[in-house]
C-alpha cells in the first residue's frame, strides 16, 4: 500500500476527519506500521495552514485510537505521545491531540514518565477556559485515564499535581464533565494527601451544592440531577479501604464523603443550607448529610450534633429521620462508653412531648425514640428505661379512655423499633444481650392485654398491635406468658363488628405461629372451631351467618400453616357430616314442600359450601405455597368427600344438600387440586380406581369403607341413573382433568372413554354443572392425547359439526350445546398448537353471516376461549401440553378476519369480539386499534352487559397504558368516546336492573374518569360541560358503587 | 399550609380512623338478596376480581355513613392530617332524611379549636365537595356544632348563603386552596400519608 498516496488524497480531496477505512484495516493487520503513516503525513501534521493541520492531526488520532494495543510498541508509544502533547500547544489540534492521547494513556507500553510529561502538558497548555465543553470533556477523560492506569506515578507529583488539577476543574458547569470531575475529585481526595489545598479543593466541590440542575427537555445525554447528587455524594465506605478504591473503575463518582478532614469545612455549610431548603433540596441535604456523617465521624460530627438534632426535629419524616439514625449510630458506635449527653437532651424533649400521647406531635417523638432504639443499644436502653415508666404512669392516672389508645400505641411502637433492631440483617444485637425490656416485663403484660380487653376499639387495636410485637421480641415472654396473649388475641379474632381489627389479630397470630405453633394448634383452632354452629343460622340471623363465614376464613387461613391441615380436614368433614345428618332427619320428619323449608335447607347448604371453600382455600393456598404435605392427606380427604355424595346419590332422600350441585362442585375443586399433588404411583392407582368406579359402576375401592350403600351398582353414565346420580360426573371430571392421561395411567382406549362422554354428552338434557365437567374433561383429554384421538377428532368434525351445530331442524339448546362442546376441544387443541384447533375456530366463524338466536349464542360461546377454568384446567400443571405463544398465533389469525367482517357491522361479530377480547395479547390490539376502537364503541350499544364490562375493561387497559403510538387515535376519537361511555353510565330509565348492568355502569363511570388523565384538555373541552352536567345523573345512581364511581369520576372532571 | 403565619392550632388530637364496619349495611335487604347472600364467598370474589356486593333491583338510598365516606378523608388546611382524623367531622355529626321531595343532608363539624381561622374555610370545603358528590335534589346544611367556635353564627351564615359560597369560589386562590384540600377526597377512609 503506498500510505503517502493515501494520505495526500485524504487530506486534499476529503472533508471527512475520519480515517480512511482500507489505511485503518492496513494499520491493524499490521501490514503498515504507525510509524510509517507518521512520515507520511509528516508535511501534513506540521503544516502551517490551519486546517490542514487539524485535518493531518485527526487523521492520525483516528488511526491511533483504532489500532490494537499490540500494534504500537514501547518506541511508537514515546514518538506518539510526544507528538501529541506538542500538539497541545496548537488550538486547532487540542481536541484531537487529547483523544489520541486517551487512548494511549490506556497501553501498557505507556509509562510513568510519559504519565507525567503528559499531565504537566496538558495543565500548562490547555487553557480550560477557551475551549468548549466537548474538548474540556477530553481533558477530564485524558486525566480520569491517567488517574486509572498510572495513578501512582501522578501521586509522585504530590502537591502539584493536587493543585494543578484544582485550576483544570474549578469553575467547570457542564454536567457531563462535572460528572468526571467529581470522580476524579474523589480519588484525589481519598488517596492523595491533599491536606495543603484542603480548603480550595473544599471550595471547588460545595460550591456545587446543593445541586440545582435541572436537566433541559429532550436532553440526548440522559445525565439527570440525581445523578449529579449522587456524584457529589458518596456512598462506599472507601475511605478505610483504599486498596477497594482504586479497583473501582469507573470511580464511584461521590466526592463531598470523600474525606473526614471536609468535617470542620462541611458541618457548618450543611447546617446552613438545611435551615431554610424545601422540599427535593431539602432531600438532597439530607441525604447527603446521611451518607457523609458515617465518614466524618464521632469526632467530627459530636460539635454540631445539638445544632443538627435542633435542625432535624423541626420536621422529622423520611430522610431527616435516617439522617438522625445515622447521627446517633455515629455518635455512640456499639461497644464504647460514651457520654449520653446529648441522647438525654433528646429524650427528655420527646418525653415532654408524649405527656400528650394524643396530639400530633406525639408521632415524631415515637419516631426519634423509635430511631434511638435502633441505632444504639445503649442508648436505646436509656430511652425506654425513661419513657416506659412515665407512659405506664400516664397509662393509670388517665381518666379518659380514649387517651389511653394513643399511649399504648406508643409502647406498641417502641417494641417495633425494638423488634427490628433484633431482627435486623446481620445484627449482633438481641435481647438476651441488652435486656432493655427486662424490668417491665409484668407492666407490659398486663397493660397490653388490658388495652385488648377494653371497649374501645382504638384500645384494642393497640394492645394488639403491642403484644403481637412483644410476642416478636425473642427470647423475652415464656410459652405460658405467649399463650396468655393468644388467648386475648382469639377474642379479638371472634369481633364481629371490625373487620379490620380481626384481620390485624388473625394477621398477628400467623405471624406469631411462625416462631411457636402451639399455641394456634392448642388454644385458637379448638376455639374457632368449636365456635362453628352445628346447622346454619337462619335466613335472617345476618350476623351468625357472618360469624361463622368469619371464622371459617380465620381457620382456613391458620390452617395453611404446616403441619395443620389434617386437624381442619377431620373437623371440616365431621361439620359437614353433623350437619348434613341433623338436616337429613329434620326434612324426614317434616310433611315436606312448605316454603320454610327449603329456604333452611338453601341456608343449610349454603353452610356447607363455605365449609367446603374454606377448606379449599386452605389447600390451595398450601399447593400455591409449594407445601409438600398436601399429598398425604389424600386418604384422609378424598375417599370421605365421595362418601358424603355417594351416600347422597343413591339415598332416597332426595332433597338432602348432599345432591346439592353447588356442594358438588366445590367438593369437586378440592379432589382436583388433591389429586394434582399425588406422586405418579398414586395417580396410577387412583385413576384406576376412578375408572373402575365410573365405568363398571363398582365404587366401592373409590370410598373409605366405612359407609354402607344402599346399592351395589351405580352407573352416573347410564341413561336411567336418576339427575343425582348423574351429578357424580362431575367429581369424576374434576379427578381426571388433574391426572396425567398417558396409556400407564389411564388404562383405557381412549377414543372410546371420549365417545362415551360425547355420547352422554349429547343424550338429553342434562344441567349446567354436569355440562360444564364433559366440556372440561373433553378439552383436557383431547389436548393430553391428541395424537393418539384420530378417529374421535374424525368424529366431532361429523357428527358434532355436520348433524348438530349446522341443522338447523334441532332446537337451539341442542346446537349450542354443540357449539360449546366444539369450542372446548378445539381450546384443548389449541393450546398444544395442534393444527385442527385453528380451522375448528374460524369454522365458528364462518356461522356469523346467517341471523337468528342460535347465531348470536354461538357468537357468544366464543367466551369460552376467555374462560378462566379453562386457563386453570388446561395448564401444565395439570397435566396438559401447553405451547408457548398459542394466543398470539389465534389472534394472528382471528384479529384480521374479525376487523374485517366487523365493517359488516353484524352484530354476531361484535358479540363474538366482545366475548374474547380480554384474552386479545394487548399489544395486538393496541397495534390495530384504528380499526378496532370504531368496533370497540360500536359494541359499547349492544344490550348485552356483560360483554359491555369485557369492552370496557380493555377500552380502560387502552387508556391506561396509553402508549404513544396510539395517542392521535385517541385523541380524534375522544370526544365521541366519551359521548359513548356518557350513554352506558347514565343510561335511560326503564332498562332491566341486573349486577352486570351495575357493573357496566361503574365501569363506564371510571373508563371516563381516566380521559382527563390522558387526553389533553382541548379535546375534551367541547364534552366537558356535558359530562360534568350528566355525571350529576350519575351521582344519583340507585346503586352505591355506581355513585362511588360517579363521583371520582365527577371530582376527576 | 399556604403561608408561613404560626398555625393557629400547633398540635391537634389526632383520633384512629375507624373503618366502615363489615356489617353496616346489612339488614336491610330483602329475602332474595339474603338467599343471594349466603352464597357470597369473599374467596371466590377475589378469583373474579371482587364482585359488587348488589344483587337486586332495590334503590340503595343515600346515608349517614355514605356521606361521611365523601367527607372523611378530606385534608385540613393545617395539618396533613384528615378530618376525620382530627374529629373535624365524624358520622354521628351527620343527617340524612330521604323524605320524596324534600331531601334534607344535615352536617355539623367541630373545629379542633374555638377559635380556629380555618373553620369557614373546612366548611367551604365540605360545601363544594358535597356540591360536587351529591345529587342536587338534596338540600345541604353545614354548621359548626353548637358551642364549638367563637363566631360559630358568621360562620354558619356564611356557609349557607348561595350567593356567598359562590362569590368565594369566584377568588382563584381560594378555589386553590379549597381543589388542595380536596385532592384526598376520594380516599374515603383507606391510607392516608400522614
Amino acid at each position: 500500500m503506498d500510505v503517502e498516496r493515501v494520505c495526500r488524497t485524504h487530506i486534499s480531496s476529503s472533508d471527512d476527519l475520519q480515517a480512511p477505512t482500507d489505511l485503518v484495516q492496513a494499520v491493524q493487520s499490521g501490514s503498515v506500521g504507525l510509524l510509517e503513516v507518521v512520515r507520511a503525513l509528516g508535511e501534513y501534521i506540521t503544516s502551517p495552514e490551519d486546517d490542514v493541520r487539524r485535518k493531518g492531526v485527526a487523521l492520525l488520532t483516528d488511526i491511533v485510537s483504532q489500532t490494537p494495543s499490540e500494534r504500537i510498541n514501547r518506541q511508537a508509544t514515546q514518538v506518539l505521545t510526544s507528538f501529541f502533547t506538542e500538539k497541545l500547544e496548537d488550538h486547532p489540534s487540542v481536541p484531537f491531540a487529547l483523544q489520541a492521547l486517551v487512548s494511549l494513556a490506556k497501553l501498557p507500553t505507556f509509562g510513568a514518565g510519559e504519565t507525567i510529561k503528559t499531565y504537566r502538558s496538558v495543565v500548562e497548555n490547555v487553557k480550560m477556559r477557551s475551549h468548549v465543553q466537548a474538548t474540556r470533556y477530553w481533558v477530564f477523560a485524558l486525566i480520569d485515564a491517567l488517574m486509572a492506569h498510572h495513578r501512582d506515578a501522578l501521586k509522585g507529583m504530590g502537591d502539584d499535581f493536587v493543585a494543578s488539577y484544582i485550576k483544570v476543574a474549578e469553575g467547570e458547569k457542564d454536567p457531563r464533565n462535572l460528572l468526571m470531575a467529581f470522580g476524579i475529585m474523589r480519588v484525589v481526595l481519598i488517596e492523595f494527601d491533599p491536606y495543603l489545598h484542603l480548603e480550595d479543593l473544599f471550595d471547588i466541590v460545595f460550591c456545587y451544592f446543593p445541586i440545582t440542575f435541572r436537566p433541559p427537555p429532550n436532553d440526548p445525554y440522559g445525565i439527570t440531577s440525581d445523578d449529579l447528587k449522587l456524584a457529589l455524594r458518596y456512598a462506599l465506605p472507601l475511605v478505610q479501604n483504599p486498596i477497594r478504591a482504586s479497583n473501582t473503575i469507573p470511580f464511584p463518582r461521590k466526592c463531598m464523603a470523600s474525606t473526614p478532614r471536609f468535617a470542620p469545612l462541611a458541618m457548618p455549610v450543611f447546617l446552613e443550607k438545611l435551615a431554610p431548603s424545601l422540599g427535593a433540596s431539602k432531600r438532597d441535604v439530607l441525604q447527603s448529610l446521611t451518607e457523609c456523617i458515617p465518614v466524618y465521624g464521632q469526632q467530627a460530627v459530636q460539635g454540631y450534633a445539638s445544632d443538627l438534632w435542633d435542625n432535624l426535629k423541626t420536621e422529622i419524616e423520611a430522610d431527616a429521620l435516617e439522617t438522625f439514625r445515622t447521627m446517633i449510630v455515629t455518635l455512640y458506635p456499639e461497644g464504647k462508653e460514651n457520654s449520653i449527653e446529648m441522647a438525654q437532651e433528646i429524650v427528655k424533649e420527646c418525653a415532654e412531648l408524649l405527656q400528650e400521647p394524643e396530639k400530633s406531635k406525639a408521632k415524631p417523638a415515637t419516631k426519634i425514640l423509635s430511631g434511638l432504639i435502633a441505632a444504639s443499644p445503649s442508648v436505646g436502653r436509656f430511652a425506654l428505661s425513661q419513657v416506659l415508666p412515665q407512659l405506664f404512669r400516664q397509662y393509670h392516672t388517665e381518666s379518659e379512655i380514649p387517651h389511653r389508645g394513643p399511649i399504648l400505641s406508643v409502647i406498641a411502637d417502641l417494641l417495633k423499633a425494638l423488634v427490628e433492631a433484633y431482627t435486623a440483617q446481620g445484627t449482633t444485637r438481641s435481647h438476651a444481650k441488652e435486656k432493655s425490656i427486662e424490668m417491665y416485663r409484668d407492666e407490659l403484660l398486663s397493660l397490653l392485654s388490658s388495652g385488648m380487653e377494653s371497649p374501645s376499639l382504638a384500645m384494642k387495636s393497640a394492645g394488639l398491635e403491642g403484644a403481637v410485637n412483644l410476642c416478636h421480641v425473642a427470647g423475652f415472654l415464656t410459652a405460658e406468658e405467649v399463650a396468655f396473649l393468644v388467648g386475648k388475641m382469639n377474642e379479638l379474632l371472634l369481633q364481629l363488628d371490625f373487620e379490620d381489627l380481626r384481620k390485624s389479630a388473625l394477621e398477628g397470630l400467623v405471624s406469631i405461629s411462625k416462631l411457636t405453633s402451639k399455641p394456634i394448634e392448642e388454644i385458637t383452632l379448638p376455639l374457632l372451631f368449636g365456635k362453628l354452629p352445628d346447622t346454619a343460622p337462619a335466613l335472617d340471623d345476618e350476623p351468625k351467618r357472618l360469624e361463622y363465614k368469619q371464622i371459617l376464613s380465620s381457620v382456613s387461613v391458620l390452617c395453611t400453616l404446616p403441619g395443620l391441615l389434617e386437624m381442619m380436614i377431620l373437623r371440616i368433614l365431621s361439620r359437614l357430616e353433623t350437619l348434613a345428618s341433623i338436616e337429613d332427619a329434620t326434612t324426614a320428619t317434616e310433611s315436606g314442600g312448605s316454603d320454610d323449608e327449603s329456604v333452611r335447607r338453601e341456608c343449610n347448604a349454603a353452610y356447607a359450601y363455605s365449609l367446603l371453600r374454606s377448606l379449599l382455600s386452605t389447600i390451595r393456598r398450601k399447593v400455591q405455597d409449594g407445601h409438600r404435605d398436601v399429598a398425604k392427606h389424600f386418604d384422609t380427604l378424598v375417599p370421605r368427600l365421595f362418601d358424603f355424595f355417594v351416600g347422597g346419590a343413591t339415598s332416597n332422600a332426595s332433597n338432602s344438600i348432599k345432591t346439592d350441585v353447588r356442594l358438588l362442585s366445590a367438593a369437586a375443586s378440592i379432589i382436583e387440586t388433591m389429586t394434582q399433588t399425588l406422586p405418579r404411583d398414586r395417580q396410577i392407582a387412583f385413576a384406576d380406581v376412578l375408572l373402575q368406579a365410573y365405568q363398571y359402576g363398582d365404587f366401592k375401592a373409590l370410598l373409605s369403607g366405612n359407609t354402607k350403600l344402599e346399592t351395589t351398582a351405580i352407573n352416573p353414565f347410564s341413561p336411567e341413573a336418576s339427575e343425582s346420580t348423574q351429578n357424580l360426573i362431575i367429581l369424576f371430571s374434576a379427578a381426571i382433568i388433574s391426572l396425567p392421561a398417558e396409556p400407564d395411567v389411564l388404562s383405557v382406549d381412549i377414543n372410546a372413554l371420549l365417545n362415551t362422554l360425547l355420547d352422554w354428552y349429547l343424550s338429553g338434557s342434562h344441567n349446567e354443572g354436569q355440562k360444564t365437567a364433559i366440556q372440561h374433561v373433553l378439552a383436557s383429554l383431547v389436548n393430553k392425547r391428541a395424537s393418539d384421538i384420530e378417529t374421535f377428532l374424525h368424529r366431532v368434525e361429523n357428527e358434532l359439526w355436520t348433524t348438530r351445530v349446522v341443522n338447523p331442524s334441532s332446537s337451539t339448546t341442542e346446537r349450542t350445546d354443540a357449539i360449546e362442546a366444539w369450542i372446548w376441544i378445539a381450546r384443548g387443541l389449541l393450546v398444544r398448537n395442534h393444527t385442527s384447533a385453528l380451522p375448528m375456530i374460524v369454522q365458528v366463524f364462518s356461522l356469523f353471516d346467517q341471523a337468528g338466536p342460535f347465531v348470536e349464542r354461538a357468537a357468544k360461546s366464543l367466551r369460552i376461549l376467555a374462560d378462566k377454568a379453562g386457563e386453570r384446567i388446561l395448564a401444565k400443571d395439570h397435566y396438559c401440553v401447553v405451547k408457548p405463544l398459542y394466543k398470539q398465533k389465534l389472534y394472528n389469525t382471528l384479529l384480521p378476519a374479525l376487523i374485517n367482517s366487523g365493517n359488516k357491522q353484524s352484530t354476531a361479530h361484535l358479540l363474538a369480539l366482545g366475548s374474547i377480547i380480554n384474552t386479545i395479547p394487548k399489544s395486538m390490539i393496541m397495534s390495530e386499534l384504528p380499526m378496532m376502537l370504531p368496533m370497540i364503541m360500536r359494541s359499547l350499544s349492544l344490550p348485552d352487559p356483560e360483554l359491555r364490562c369485557n369492552m370496557l375493561e380493555v377500552l380502560t387497559t387502552i387508556l391506561e397504558v396509553h402508549e404513544d403510538s396510539v395517542d392521535e387515535v385517541l385523541h380524534a376519537q375522544a370526544k365521541s368516546m366519551v359521548e359513548k361511555l356518557l350513554a352506558v353510565a347514565v343510561p335511560e330509565a326503564g332498562i332491566a336492573e341486573s349486577p352486570a348492568a351495575v357493573r357496566s355502569r361503574a365501569a363506564a363511570l371510571r373508563c371516563l374518569g381516566i380521559f382527563p388523565a390522558v387526553i389533553r384538555y382541548d379535546a375534551l373541552h367541547p364534552v366537558k360541560a356535558r359530562v360534568i352536567r350528566e355525571l350529576g345523573d350519575a351521582v344519583d345512581d340507585s346503586k352505591r358503587v355506581v355513585r362511588k364511581e360517579a363521583v371520582d369520576t365527577r371530582s376527576k372532571w | 399550609m399556604s403561608s408561613s403565619r404560626p398555625l393557629d392550632n400547633l398540635n391537634p388530637t389526632i383520633i384512629v380512623p375507624t373503618a366502615p364496619t363489615a356489617g353496616a349495611h346489612l339488614g336491610k335487604a330483602s329475602q332474595k338478596t339474603k338467599l343471594e347472600r349466603l352464597w357470597h364467598d369473599e374467596d371466590e370474589a377475589d378469583e373474579v376480581g371482587g364482585t359488587f356486593d348488589v344483587e337486586d333491583e332495590e334503590r340503595e338510598e343515600i346515608d349517614e355513613q355514605e356521606v361521611f365516606d365523601l367527607l372523611r378523608s378530606i385534608t385540613d388546611p393545617e395539618h396533613p392530617l384528615t378530618l376525620e382524623q382530627l374529629a373535624v367531622v365524624s358520622a354521628s355529626q351527620i343527617k340524612v332524611s330521604n323524605k320524596k321531595g324534600a331531601e334534607r343532608v344535615l352536617i355539623e363539624f367541630t373545629p379542633t379549636i374555638p377559635h380556629c381561622s380555618m373553620a369557614t374555610l373546612i366548611g367551604l370545603t365540605l360545601r363544594v365537595r358535597l356540591l360536587r358528590a351529591l345529587p342536587p335534589r338534596y338540600k345541604v346544611d353545614i354548621r359548626i356544632k353548637e358551642g364549638a367556635h367563637q363566631s360559630e353564627n358568621a360562620v354558619n351564615k356564611q356557609l349557607n348563603d348561595k350567593e356567598r359560597v359562590h362569590a368565594a369560589l369566584e377568588n382563584s386562590h381560594l378555589l386553590g386552596v379549597v381543589e388542595g384540600c380536596l385532592a384526598t377526597a376520594h380516599k374515603r377512609g383507606g391510607v392516608i400519608g400522614v
